[in-house]
This record gives C-alpha cells, sequence and structure tokens, in this order.
C-alpha cells in the first residue's frame, strides 16, 4: 500500500482524523505523517487523539454505559473471552481481544482517558527503520519545544538521544547493505 | 560514619519510579495463563536479559520460592509491586544488584519492567525502565499495536503501559489542611496523588503517592514531565509551609518535632501507627536542619521498621506484641547513631 499523500513511498501508518462528526482514514508513510505534525503551528500533536476524543465523547453525551446484549458477546476468536468475561474480570485474554472488542473498547477508554489512539514509543522491532525516523521526529518536536522555553539541559539530553537514534539508523543502513534486509 | 548520598530534592520527595506493562503477543494475559504459559513467560525473559550485556548484574527470583515475610520485605522496600503477593504462584523477578531495575513476570502483564531511584528523578527511572524495555522490545513478540500502543491485560494500562510516581513527604500542607486543594489540582493534570501507606483517605507518615492516570493518547515523555513539573509544584508549596511554621513560632515546631526523636529513642513498644507518626515528624526536623540526620538513612530506617522486613530481620513469623517489642528495641540502637552530635 502506497502513502495516500505522496503516492511514492510506502504507507506505514494509519492516520484517523475526526472533523465535525466525519471520520477521514488515511495512510501515510513516516515522511508524510510528520510533515503532517510540523503543518500545525503551535499544536502539540501529543495531545491532538486526546482532544479528538474529548468532541466524540461530548457529541456521544452522558448516557450511561450499559453494553447491549451483542456486544456482551462479541467473543474472541483467538482465546475464547467475551465482552462479558471482560465486564465482570476488567481483564482482557489476550492481546486479539483488542481487535475483537475493539469498538467497545475504543468508547470505554475515550471516556476513562480521553483517548484510544497511541502517540507514545514503538518499539524498534516493530517498524524498524520507519520506527527509528518516526521516534526521531518525535524527539526533535520535544527538541524544539524545549529550546524555546530554555530547557537546556533537557535540550541536551532530548539532542543525545537523536544522535543515538540516528547512529542507530546509519549503522543498519551499513549492515543492510551487504543484506537485503527491507521492512 | 554514614555513607548516605542526599539525592535530588529529597527533602520532600523520597522516591521516583516508573513502571512498564509489557505482555508477549503470543502468550495468553494474565487470567488465562496456564502453567506451562507462565514458565514461558519466564524463560524468555531470562533469556533476554542474561544475553544482554548487562544480565550478570541481574539475580533471578521465584516467588513461590520465597516466604510471605520475605515477599512483604521486598514489596516494603520497593523492589517488587504489592501485586507480587497476588501473583505470587507463577510471579518471578529478575532484580539489579543495586536494586535499582526490576523486571517482574506474570504479575497482572507478562513483565512489569521498573526503574526506581531515590529522590526527585523521574526521567533518569524513566531511563532505566526504556533501557530495559528495549532488550524485549528488540524482539518481535512484544504486544504491540499501532493504534492501541502497548497491550495490555487490563485496558486501563493501554498505550504506553506506563505509571510513573513519585513518593512525597508532605507535612506541612497535611497540617494545613490543603491536601484536597493539591488533589484537585494534580487531577487537572491527569495526574493522581493518595496516600502511599494506610486505606482510603489516610496517609500514614505524611507520604503520599503521585502518579499518572492517563496512560494512551500521551507520549512517555509527555507523561513523566508533567508528573516532575506537578512535583516540583507541590514541593514548592510544602517548602514555603514548613517555613511559615518556622517563622510563626520555631520553638514550638522544634518541640513538636523533636519530642518525637525522644520518643524514638526512649519507646519500649512502639506500633505501626504511632512509628509512621514519629518518623514523619523526625524527617521533617531533620529537612530543617533541627536534627543532623542524613534523610536517606531515616527513610531506608522506616522501611526496615515495616511488619515484613521486621519479621525476616528476626529470622521468624511475629506477633503482634513482639514486633512493637522489636522495632522500639531496633530504633533505640539504630536511630541514634544516625543522628551525629
Amino acid at each position: 500500500m502506497m502513502c495516500d499523500e505522496c503516492g511514492i513511498r510506502p504507507a506505514n501508518f494509519h492516520l484517523t482524523t475526526i472533523t465535525n462528526g466525519e471520520k477521514t482514514e488515511r495512510n501515510l508513510c513516516p515522511v508524510c505523517i510528520a510533515k503532517y505534525q510540523k503543518k500545525i503551528p503551535g499544536f502539540d500533536f501529543s495531545n491532538l487523539a486526546g482532544i479528538l476524543s474529548g468532541l466524540i465523547e461530548k457529541k456521544q453525551g452522558a448516557k450511561a454505559e450499559q453494553a447491549d446484549p451483542e456486544t456482551l458477546a462479541i467473543t474472541c476468536t483467538q482465546c475464547g473471552a467475551t465482552y462479558r468475561d471482560f465486564q465482570t474480570s476488567g481483564k482482557l485474554g489476550c492481546a486479539q481481544c483488542y481487535k475483537a472488542f475493539s469498538k467497545p473498547l475504543e468508547n470505554l477508554l475515550g471516556k476513562m482517558q480521553g483517548s484510544s489512539q497511541h502517540v507514545g514509543r514503538i518499539p524498534d522491532s516493530v517498524a524498524g527503520e520507519t520506527s527509528i525516523r518516526l521516534n526521531i521526529d518525535r524527539l526533535r518536536m520535544q527538541l524544539g519545544k524545549a529550546v524555546e522555553e530554555e530547557e537546556y539541559e533537557e535540550a541536551a539530553q532530548l539532542r543525545d538521544r537523536i544522535r543515538a537514534l540516528s547512529k542507530k539508523l546509519e549503522e543498519r543502513a551499513v549492515a543492510s547493505e551487504g543484506g537485503s534486509e527491507h521492512e | 560514619m554514614n555513607e548516605y548520598v542526599q539525592a535530588p530534592q529529597q527533602d520532600v520527595v523520597l522516591s521516583s519510579r516508573v513502571r512498564l506493562a509489557r505482555n508477549y503477543a503470543d502468550i495468553p494475559f494474565s487470567g488465562k495463563l496456564t502453567k506451562d504459559d507462565a514458565q514461558e513467560v519466564i524463560r524468555r525473559t531470562v533469556q533476554s536479559v542474561s544475553q544482554s550485556e548487562q544480565g550478570a548484574s541481574f539475580s533471578f527470583l521465584r516467588m513461590a520460592d520465597l516466604s510471605e515475610d520475605k515477599r512483604l520485605e521486598m514489596i516494603e522496600h520497593n523492589i517488587i509491586s504489592y501485586d507480587m503477593h497476588k501473583y505470587a504462584a507463577n510471579g518471578a523477578a529478575l532484580i539489579s544488584s543495586g536494586q535499582t531495575i526490576t523486571v517482574m513476570m506474570n504479575e497482572e502483564d507478562h513483565l512489569r519492567i521498573q526503574g526506581y531511584l531515590p529522590g526527585l528523578q523521574v526521567d533518569r527511572a524513566a531511563e532505566l525502565a526504556f533501557g530495559m524495555d528495549e532488550l524485549f522490545c528488540a524482539k518481535r513478540d512484544i504486544a504491540f499495536d499501532s493504534r492501541w500502543g502497548f497491550l495490555t491485560s487490563n485496558p486501563t494500562n493501554v498505550g504506553t503501559g506506563m505509571r510513573a510516581s513519585v513518593i512525597m513527604h508532605l507535612p506541612a500542607l497535611a497540617s494545613a489542611g490543603q491536601m484536597s486543594a493539591v488533589v484537585q489540582a494534580v487531577a487537572k493534570l491527569g495526574l493522581t496523588i493518595r496516600g502511599f501507606y494506610g486505606e482510603g483517605s489516610e496517609a500514614r507518615g505524611n507520604l503520599y503517592q503521585l502518579s499518572n492516570q492517563v496512560t494512551i493518547g500521551r507520549s512517555e515523555e509527555d507523561i513523566f514531565h508533567s508528573i516532575a513539573a506537578a512535583a516540583e509544584q507541590v514541593l514548592e508549596h510544602e517548602r514555603s509551609l514548613r517555613e511559615k511554621a518556622e517563622k510563626t513560632d520555631m520553638f514550638k515546631l522544634q518541640d513538636t518535632l523533636l519530642r518525637s526523636y525522644g520518643e524514638l529513642c526512649c519507646a519500649r513498644l512502639m506500633g505501626s501507627r504511632e512509628f509512621m507518626r514519629r518518623y514523619s515528624d523526625v524527617r521533617y526536623a531533620a529537612s530543617m536542619g533541627y536534627l543532623h540526620a542524613p534523610i536517606p538513612g531515616l527513610d531506608a530506617l522506616m522501611m526496615d521498621m515495616q511488619s515484613g522486613s521486621l519479621a525476616v530481620g528476626a529470622g521468624k513469623i511475629l506477633g503482634e506484641r513482639e514486633r512493637e517489642i522489636l522495632r522500639a528495641r531496633l530504633l533505640r540502637e539504630r536511630l541514634p547513631k544516625l543522628v551525629a552530635d
């Protein structure tokens, strides 16, 4: 799948935005998603999901959340847990449960935490190079903020971490020259 | 004589901790975990750690091999989580030699990676935890989803899977009746503060734990920076109230606090509730310079005086009265030695 924005790089990221209750979903490459983050001046991207789900929640109103029988009966094909089991124990059975119960969980987390979109760290192994690049982008944004706020000690730490990650990228590039590692 | 090193802001902040919840993608979560699954969690985790550079500095413990008191002692010294008690049957832990890093296995999640440091050092505690986390995340088997983030057994931890916290000593804020204002203020930042020891609204020893409530929709750095920033605010407030109390009537303040030192040095029976109250006074006195005792030493002593640690020290299960006698005796021996003349 290619990036919806540039069409030249493979899309590794899925961006969901909700404007006036209308949901748009796009698949973007790391370069374009980074551009997208910079396009919003003075806007802290890390809170975007929080703000968006805040809007959704308002729309839904304060109706008491009583899952309907259909929802309660949803079953995870991997571990056999039902949504009812989850409501009783508060615990999910396995990693696949997040896929099986994605709808009701989205509602629940939106209410509980104001968001259901992860914006933090991505393990290196998940997307390899892409995730390192995205981690670098995230740190660069923080660096900009730290410099702006004259938090120089923090800025120095961030700079070191960016350097370390950049070095990792270079090492990967060198390592994959011989072989054919591709994400 | 004493080799205690003062950590940043230790007059108010006892310690900083960051815990990361991680699970293996192909193994059922704790609720559906079989004995064999639990064994596999331990096998993979121990293998990852022992193959790493720092592997040799970790020691491995199975919870089932330890007595209840020994587990309690480790909980009281913040080495393992309170819930390890509940998951003792399959639980295990890898503990770094300095006890600053612990990897708990088969707790509510397959892995709970903890970085723990004295004083206000949330960022460094996070570094410790993330350094360890990279070991596991380098392999492809950690449950992660680009939308949900790190997948956890309880969805209240999903996303970053991170709980960052600091333990604060707030006697002046508590006695000024300002804790409810603090609770409300930190709630606005997605944080929560509550008594660290004791139940309900009780906060024994005036010790409070400040931690994040939100785990998804914010980056890890964003979360622990807000904890550190909130802790700074609260501690400034606490310090200014301590100064105010001194300005109002220094002799009264010194008298109140130092009488507790006298009690701790002379008592023959010392219950845990009274001990925590007196410890709070003595710690307060030390932070004001009324008593020349190293604060880290007082905190270490406080942890050693908890019930599990007392029993481990005594080498047997203790009854309530035996504990009170032993606590009083150890305090008479150890507390005066901490205080320089």
